[in-house]
């Protein structure tokens, strides 16, 4: 699963990048990226649905996320927030 | 001249990436249409790589090195990712008002092009992460 998070997001930052990059390879590379994610996010897949579930209601809704929308989403990143920050080396 | 270049070949790329994602039905990039869906989208994203670096840090199977580099790309991310809310949270209060016969159209065009600069802002730290727990 955190290859397929790690492939995922890795996407999302080439295309960031995409101001240093300017040829078609470049492109079918991100092609070919988008194809192994598809190939190998069997477990992402279960995460993203979800998020992406949510945001088609948004669409079909003709509608933005709502406070209470951010808020719990906010909620789960605090809570993986207080993981991290508790970890030091050496705590496991 | 050449930022707003690099501007539309980001554009298309993204549309290339998308395009190259149809096939998938869990990507929220594509599903999202508008400038807050998309920042949600950005922002759950970077939730379900909060969620992996728990794990990772969790797993005394990884060296405490590794631990590190996964950890501070996380906290280096995670003051851009929690702003972008706060600039989605400000469009949403702008537009509310506006409804409510309040605020002005230019507060929301700036607000607006405020969460599109955290949307950027976001973006290259979302691949850093990325970087560090593919690293694991």
């Amino acid at each position: 699963m955190m290859e397929q998070i790690a492939m995922f997001l890795r996407v999302v930052g080439l295309a960031a990048e995409a101001g240093g990059v300017s040829n078609a390879a470049t492109v079918a590379r991100f092609t070919q990226i988008g194809a192994s994610i598809i190939e190998a996010g069997i477990n992402i897949e279960r995460e993203l649905k979800v998020l992406t579930n949510q945001i088609q209601v948004m669409v079909d809704e003709d509608r933005d996320p709502t406070a209470t929308e951010w808020a719990d989403l906010r909620a789960r990143s605090n809570a993986a927030a207080a993981i991290i920050d508790s970890w030091e080396p050496g705590a496991s | 001249m050449i930022l707003m270049y690099r501007n539309y070949l980001t554009v298309f790329l993204l549309v290339a990436l998308i395009a190259s994602l149809s096939a998938c039905k869990s990507n929220p990039f594509e599903a999202a249409e508008t400038v807050e869906q998309k920042a949600y989208a950005a922002f759950g994203v970077f939730v379900v790589a909060q969620v992996q670096v728990g794990d990772i840090l969790q797993n005394p199977a990884i060296p405490d090195d590794v631990k590190l580099r996964v950890q501070r790309a996380e906290q280096t991310a995670r003051p851009v990712a929690n702003s972008l809310v706060d600039a989605a949270l400000e469009v949403e209060t702008i537009r509310e008002q506006l409804e409510a016969g309040e605020g002005t159209e230019e507060r929301l065009a700036i607000a607006t092009q405020n969460l599109l600069q955290w949307q950027l802002r976001l973006t290259p730290l979302l691949r850093n992460l990325s970087e560090a727990i593919r690293s694991v």
